[in-house]
């Protein structure tokens, strides 16, 4: 039999993609399809038998809006989020000028400063801060104490923990998104920014009107980026406040983990991931939507 | 260079594929609770050379127990042998020992079955009503209010030797920790178990003594849960354990606390990383004297590892893994247990007390909670439920008789009560 060198070709690339969407199937697409069916069974993990029951899930999460329920968890995160995505967005901004200003010494240091805590283990980012801001023992309580204030119960208070949460969320990130501007900034040529001094434009009017402009692909990837850390957080805020206190920083992916894996409520644990995964993708068609009509 | 190269991918994907396919032929899969392993490894090396057989020790950490312990289930693999803390969930999978209990003890199973209850009265009615014995009772640990006497000392005061605190007497010995100087007087596990301890003295529960009716909403449960509310707004508990997961322990351990709420299971750790003198309290009491008792079983989940779990299980080796860590065998001719560290043998005879004279009433609704057939697996399915209503109460959002009529009728509905 005669194979013509494109079909060979086109094997080729069969086989080779073949592995990697062999494994994608079987652990993406596979347990994706489960998901969506346990979503209507009362399945728990406690029982080997289980029972269609319709929409009755989602009937026990709509109908829930106490502080613990899955919707007040999924208002949170967009709370969370909306704080987040900006002021990450701003923050890495403002590191990565200052890391590629030419006025500014040691940028390499500052760089590698920035950087570290995306380096890190959440985990470690998790506890490191939680023993910092412990009451009893933590560095700020006793350095307050010392300069005779009251210690402050910064992860007992519901609106503190959730500032918290956001500020170490933050400077998680930031470095990480540092890195990303230090590229798209050191590749704007010096010549526009000449052209532009010479055309009588200040520091300010050179940042809004050239780099900023210039840095939009990379910002939109941030963007998206950013917002699709915030919706998924989950295990640095675990390890640092364990969604408390009482379920002020629980978040969504935490309560469906809870419902899931702590109650072993699969089936109502994977409703809840159908919600959540329309709701993603509502936002993530809303923000292709805007970006094309940008473009 | 290319030929070599695929001989080494070759060798790489056999020796990958060899180490699924060359497997042991007994998998003991167990959690560990600090010096057990070492006595696990000791065993399980005798029955290899005894038997001739290959055995897998399979580490699995607590957090990650019960979760582990499904997906193997459900996935078709379960290991032949397994320690564990709780046999409802495991219904469906267990082997009936019925036929093997003559063979491996010699003794006949009812008889059998009365030796290895003595402290899980409950496995004898489960066993009973589901009409067979799924697992061998291995070791039982029991509630203990442990006290740093060095911080005791200084307050002046003097812990029960002849009888018990009542729960006033306890809460006023914590005002006097108080204002001697000490943080926290008390620390308390987060955990709804122990939780349940102080719903149980006071005379509630979550199921009644006979098993039919929700009480978390009654007055004596309402009750029990002002008095936890109190102690913490008095600020004489951390609040931070609760209501953000703080670990316990560490409170304890550094001074901060002087009495910790806990188990006998901790008693290993307390050994190796206390540096002060401690003891245990017996266990306050509201209406009903009560201590919690749970423990450990051997369930072997398939043919081959019967023979396993009747080995570990026989006298010798539940004699050296009780004596590592300090834990009561589960045979009535093993009773008379003692120690060699002082501190330990106090402890474990407050405990022992304190299991001894436990209210009927108050073991029958505990039992019902955690370990019956029918009833347990409902509030199993809750644990996370139960944290979240304590811990609103703590953080004021709801008040005591609110958050446990909300529960209440929660379980009654998923009971088929309502």
């Amino acid at each position: 039999m005669n194979i013509s060198k494109n079909s060979r070709a086109e094997m080729a690339g069969i086989f080779f993609i073949l592995p990697n969407l062999i494994t994608f199937t079987v652990f993406v697409i596979f347990p994706a399809i489960s998901g969506f069916y346990l979503a209507f069974t009362d399945y728990s993990m406690l029982r080997t038998q289980s029972n269609f029951i319709g929409l009755e899930n989602f009937k026990t999460i709509f109908s829930d809006f106490s502080s613990s329920s899955f919707l007040r968890s999924m208002l949170r995160t967009f709370v969370f989020t909306a704080i987040f995505v900006p002021v990450s967005f701003f923050f890495s901004l403002f590191l990565s000028v200052i890391t590629t200003s030419e006025t500014v010494k040691g940028k390499n240091f500052l760089r590698t400063l920035f950087y570290w805590p995306w380096i890190l283990s959440p985990v470690i980012v998790a506890l490191s801060w939680k023993w910092f801001l412990d009451i009893d023992a933590g560095f700020l309580n006793i350095m307050l104490e010392k300069i005779g204030m009251q210690p402050k119960r910064w992860l007992l208070e519901p609106n503190l923990a959730f500032f918290w949460v956001t500020v170490v969320n933050i400077w998680y990130v930031a470095g990480y998104f540092m890195v990303m501007f230090n590229a798209a900034l050191t590749s704007i040529p010096q010549e526009v920014y000449d052209a532009a001094s010479i055309d009588g434009a200040n520091k300010w009017q050179r940042f809004w009107s050239i780099t900023f402009p210039l840095l939009r692909p990379t910002s939109i990837l941030v963007l998206v980026l950013s917002m699709i850390m915030a919706i998924r957080s989950f295990e640095l805020v675990y390890v640092f406040t364990k969604g408390g206190p009482g379920n002020t920083t629980m978040f969504m992916v935490q309560k469906v983990y809870e419902v899931g894996f702590q109650d072993y409520k699969l089936g109502l644990a994977a409703a809840m991931s159908v919600v959540m995964f329309f709701v993603l993708l509502g936002l993530t068609l809303i923000q292709f939507r805007y970006m094309r009509q940008e473009e | 260079m290319k030929k070599t190269f695929f001989v080494v991918l070759l060798i790489n994907i056999v020796l990958i594929f060899s180490a699924f396919v060359v497997g042991k032929d007994i998998t003991f899969a167990t959690f560990i609770d600090g010096p057990d392993l070492p006595v696990f490894q000791k065993q399980v090396a005798a029955y290899e050379k005894e038997t001739g057989k290959d055995v897998e020790l399979l580490v699995i950490p607590y957090a990650d127990w019960k979760m582990k312990m499904i997906m193997m289930l459900q996935g078709g693999t379960p290991p032949d042998v397994a320690r564990e803390t709780d046999v409802v969930y495991l219904q469906d999978y267990a082997l009936d020992l019925n036929p093997f209990i003559k063979q491996y003890t010699g003794m006949e199973p009812m008889e059998w079955l009365d030796t290895v209850t003595v402290y899980k009265s409950w496995f004898k009615t489960y066993s009973l009503e589901a009409g067979m014995i799924p697992a061998i009772p291995y070791t039982t640990d029991v509630f203990a209010l442990f006290y740093n006497k060095e911080l005791f000392r200084k307050a002046g005061i003097e812990v029960p030797t002849n009888g018990v605190w009542t729960i006033d007497q306890w809460y006023d010995a914590m005002l006097k920790l108080k204002q001697s100087g000490v943080r926290y007087p008390l620390v308390w596990d987060r955990s709804p178990s122990r939780f349940s301890w102080l719903l149980y003295t006071y005379g509630g529960g979550y199921w009644d003594e006979t098993g039919t009716k929700i009480i978390l909403d009654s007055k004596e449960s309402v009750e029990a849960m002002e008095f936890f509310l109190k102690i913490h707004d008095e600020n004489l508990v951390p609040q931070a354990v609760w209501i953000s997961g703080d670990a316990p322990l560490k409170y304890f351990q550094n001074g901060l606390s002087a009495m910790y709420l806990s188990g006998t299971w901790m008693l290993p750790t307390f050994v190796e990383q206390l540096d002060f003198e401690w003891g245990a309290i017996p266990m306050p009491v509201k209406r009903e004297r009560y201590t919690y008792s749970g423990g450990k079983l051997i369930v072997p989940l398939t043919e081959e590892g019967i023979e396993l779990a009747f080995y570990l299980t026989n006298k010798e080796n539940l004699a050296e893994i009780s004596s590592a860590l300090f834990l009561l065998p589960d045979r009535a001719d093993m009773t008379e247990v003692t120690y060699e560290n002082k501190m330990v043998q106090e402890a474990n005879v407050v405990a022992m007390n304190d299991l001894l004279n436990t209210s009927p009433a108050a073991k029958k609704r505990q039992d019902f909670d955690w370990y019956n057939l029918k009833t347990a697996p409902v509030i199993q399915g809750n644990v996370s439920a139960i944290t979240n209503m304590v811990v609103s109460v703590l953080t004021h959002e709801k008040t005591p008789e609110e958050a446990m009529k909300n529960l209440a009728d929660q379980i009654r509905k998923e009971a088929g009560l309502q």
